[in-house]
């Protein structure tokens, strides 16, 4: 690669910024890093300080600057930015931190073979596009909790960097093992491969590096089963595509349900026979999917916003409901005597409630917040986690059988306001 | 037909094949991988779940139970075959 070195982790290499291709340096004169060049991430090193690129936070920045040959101020400026489209500059940045090897010690803080981090690393990129999408085209709530979990457990893969530096001191040890157990021909087996768990023996030529000094985990056997599986479900979710286009009634969850589907039965597969390594972090990605499509299907929320100011009783319903939004419903056009015996109920799950009753009827009124918020009947107020209150107004009237109107305001989150016609509040009804 | 002991390219008739390692294990069959079974288990739940909600069988605040359960099975499971292993592991001569 032209802009990125292709020194393996731990090597130490330095990077040169200059393009091989021009050795007296950079050629500006054209495209410097193929296509190929670009999707091949396994030399993207995060740079250190001193580096031409620079290193502000972390060195994500200079490395991918780097890596795709342009103006690092330009992928910084682009990760700010993104910032405010769903998070996506952020999540870019915190997974290029957690899986970019640095340049000069190769190391990340989530550690994982190149293959594995490359999947991640376009799998951050596909949820930061989620994330886009989301925040521009205005889709469903990004689930940053369930990504939030993702990330932990990315962080608890990690620890697969363990087996990998294992595996690599036991490389450096063997030369000195295979001199050691030569016989004097200098052709004789090396004793390397008792195995210490299964005391199976393998019989290893001189000359020939084991590709680990102690031999494979046993439960790693057989054919790998992560490119089958990829197969089955990209054959299964065409199909499911085809039958859809088709006009089968297919939920949109159905085709996250399809692949996880698969890869769990790949995976009970790989438990007994052969090697299922990846397909944990494929489920989890389809189960997140899965969880968010099902979510976006049961909870299909839009804002509501109630306003409404009836001259008459028979304008006003008895129950206004409403996921995410506000309602304003002044009263105080009605003639009292239409309320008689009435009963307004209005529940909410966030937002605001604002209620204005007129003067001459008796109100019996119950406003609550189960969660955190506010509630304001008539001249008492109530704030913080879980608040209701209950109060009953007088009519202002003189006669002894006024009109009678019960009112109950509650609301999840949000604010909760059952006012008189003449509360300075009220005057900010629409009306 | 080739004499197995004679060397295809050199046609040494000492040259004897490198012996098959002994006891080498053969095939993909493993011991269980209780990690790969538990999340398979978890996700296969979870595509179970999804029917149950698709399906209407579940509906309205009782899918909350929903959510735990593959995790509750997947770990059963796991817990369950971990201590079989073991005490065969124990068993064994």
């Amino acid at each position: 690669m032209s802009t990125t070195p292709t020194a393996p982790p731990g090597s130490g290499g330095s990077e040169s910024p200059e393009s091989p291709g021009s050795p007296g340096g950079p050629d500006d004169r054209g495209p410097r890093v193929s296509t190929d060049e670009i999707r091949d991430l396994t030399g993207l090193r995060r740079t250190v300080r001193g580096a031409p690129e620079g290193r502000h936070i972390a060195g994500v920045a200079g490395g991918l600057a780097r890596h795709f040959d342009i103006d690092p101020i330009v992928i910084r400026i682009a990760l700010v930015v993104l910032v405010f489209f769903g998070g996506a500059g952020l999540l870019l940045y915190a997974a290029g931190w957690l899986l970019i090897p640095e340049e000069e010690s190769g190391h990340s803080v989530v550690r994982m073979d190149a293959r594995s981090r490359n999947f991640v690393l376009y799998i951050a990129a596909a949820l930061a596009l989620l994330a886009i999408l989301s925040d521009t085209v205005g889709g469903y709530h990004f689930p940053w909790p369930l990504l939030v979990v993702g990330l932990v457990v990315l962080v608890v893969l990690g620890r697969r960097g363990r087996l990998l530096r294992w595996s690599e001191a036991a490389q450096s040890d063997w030369a000195s093992r295979t001199g050691a157990g030569k016989d004097a021909s200098g052709t004789g087996p090396v004793d390397l491969a008792k195995h210490p768990r299964t005391g199976v023996d393998h019989e290893l030529p001189a000359g020939e590096p084991p590709t680990s000094r102690l031999p494979r985990d046993p439960r790693k056997r057989g054919p790998r089963l992560f490119g089958p599986t990829i197969a089955a479900v990209a054959l299964a979710e065409g199909i499911l595509g085809l039958a859809d286009v088709a006009g089968a009634d297919i939920a949109d969850p159905a085709y996250p349900a399809l692949a996880v589907g698969i890869i769990g039965a790949a995976l009970v597969l790989g438990s007994l026979w052969g090697r299922a390594g990846g397909l944990v972090a494929l489920g989890l990605v389809g189960t997140l999917a899965l969880v968010g499509s099902v979510a976006a299907q049961e909870w299909d929320v839009t804002a509501r916003h109630i306003s409404i100011a009836p001259y008459s009783a028979a304008g006003l319903d008895a129950r206004y409901e409403f996921d995410l939004g506000d309602a304003k419903i002044d009263l105080t056009r009605i003639p009292p005597a239409e309320l008689d015996g009435r009963t307004l109920t209005v529940d909410g799950d966030v937002g605001s409630i604002r209620i204005v009753v007129p003067d001459g009827v008796e109100v019996r009124a119950r406003g609550s917040v189960d969660g955190p918020g506010e509630v304001q009947v008539f001249d008492q107020s109530r704030g913080g986690f879980d608040s209701s209150l209950t109060r009953t107004r007088s009519a202002a009237t003189a006669s002894t059988a006024a009109p009678v109107l019960t009112v109950d305001a509650t609301l999840d989150v949000g604010r909760v306001q059952i006012l008189d016609d003449d509360d300075p509040d009220a005057g900010r009804s629409n009306r | 037909m080739t004499d197995p002991l004679t060397d295809p390219l050199t046609g040494d008739g000492d040259a004897v094949p490198p012996p098959p390692p002994i006891h080498a294990p053969t095939g993909g069959r493993h011991p269980v991988n209780i990690g790969h079974l538990v999340m398979g288990l978890v996700f296969l739940t979870f595509v179970g779940a999804w029917g149950l909600v698709q399906t209407d069988v579940v509906t309205g605040d009782d899918m909350h139970w929903l959510l735990p359960i593959p995790w509750v099975v997947g770990g059963a499971v796991g817990v369950a075959v971990a201590v079989v292993a073991g005490v065969r592991r124990r068993g064994a001569p």
